[in-house]
């Protein structure tokens, strides 16, 4: 007999290229007894015949999910590796929390920088917030400051200082004036006075 | 969903769930909780059966994640339990007898040793698809890895079997 076939297959086999038609073909051919392979091939049958569904658990096993879960659909049941059989809960709001072992997660470290950004993160997030509240806070009173009524009263206030300004300046002037008039006459009198005393 | 439907679409995949678990831990009361642990996180899950595509991989991939945990924390616990046990194993597959058929038996035996003493995610992945006649993309989704690695470790652990098996036969037997 040719075993051409099984021996491609084989060595496809043993290259990780065969389909899955093709591995079920070799473990049915190495499921034959011993005595009806050929004596090469016959060392690769413990091979096939390692992969055969060999374990199983028993009934009673059936019987104790099927109690722990009836059990379950009134109070939670979190399975616990440590405690075995173990029936613990209270709230049913429990079940569907506990999902972390779904998706697989990857263990990796964590330097401490690391750990500390999201506190960082955080506390950039107020500083940015806080800075920003001060400045428009700030820009309001100002705002505030210059109401019309204060406007008009600063103005106001300008224009008495104005005002006032003007009159000092008038009245110094009227002094410097009145200064020069007294001078005046004061030179006019003595006009007047010199030439009557001088002839008298 | 209801009882009914877990004793037919959950509760007959507990042995395929505990050839998985049981090739990841090395031990059959490990695995047998793992089943239990998974069965119960499947039920208490029950609202979203109707969302799930495939139970077989949805319990598959439960069963994977926590037969991991189990042997990371066993392993932080007693690093060495698991080698002196698979030490143990080893020794038979070396009772030589002249009879045909008591070393077929031994070399079976071999095999099995062999596969459990391959590295981890080798073994997983020679577990689903050899014993349990898994797609590659199947694979992929319960481990959380790429076909292309399900391909890779499967790979390697047939090259290394049949090494390790051709050589032990060689001088072994």
């Amino acid at each position: 007999m040719d075993y051409k076939y099984i021996e491609q297959l084989l060595s496809r086999y043993f290259e990780a290229t065969a389909s899955l038609k093709e591995e079920q073909i070799l473990k049915a051919f190495f499921a034959q007894d011993d005595e009806e392979l050929p004596q090469a091939l016959r060392q690769y049958k413990p091979l096939f015949e390692a992969m055969e569904k060999g374990d199983v658990l028993g009934t009673d096993f059936d019987d104790r999910i099927l109690s722990l879960v009836s059990n379950a659909s009134e109070r939670c049941v979190v399975g616990n590796a440590s405690k075995r059989y173990n029936v613990v809960g209270n709230a049913s709001e429990r079940c569907s929390t506990d999902d972390s072992l779904l998706i697989p997660q990857k263990a990796r470290i964590i330097s401490l920088q690391e750990r500390f950004r999201p506190l960082l993160r955080a506390a950039a997030v107020v500083a940015v917030i806080l800075t920003l509240s001060t400045a428009i806070n700030q820009s309001f009173r100002n705002d505030n400051v210059w109401t019309d009524e204060d406007q008009i009263a600063h103005y106001q206030d300008e224009i008495r200082k104005a005002a006032l300004a003007a009159a000092t300046a008038d009245s110094v002037l009227l002094y410097s004036e009145g200064i020069s008039i007294k001078a005046d006459s004061l030179a006019a009198d003595t006009m007047h006075l010199a030439p009557t005393g001088y002839l008298e | 969903m209801s009882e009914a439907s877990f004793r037919t679409d959950v509760l007959p995949l507990k042995n395929e769930l505990f050839r998985l678990a049981m090739r990841i831990t090395l031990n059959r009361q490990d695995a047998e909780d793992i089943v239990q642990e998974t069965m119960l996180k499947v039920w208490s899950r029950r609202e979203q059966w109707a969302e799930i595509d495939s139970m077989e991989a949805f319990c598959l991939t439960i069963c994977h994640n926590l037969a991991l945990d189990r042997v990371k924390r066993m392993s932080r616990q007693t690093s060495t339990s698991l080698d002196s046990e698979t030490h143990d194993r080893a020794d038979h597959s070396y009772n030589s007898n002249p009879e045909e058929q008591t070393v077929q038996r031994d070399r079976l035996r071999m095999v099995r040793h062999l596969m459990d003493t391959l590295p981890e995610k080798q073994r997983i992945c020679m577990q689903l698809r050899d014993v349990e006649g898994k797609p590659y993309k199947d694979i992929a989704t319960i481990m959380a890895i790429t076909e292309q690695q399900v391909k890779v470790n499967i790979f390697r652990a047939r090259q290394t079997i049949k090494k390790k098996f051709i050589e032990n036969d060689k001088y072994g037997l």
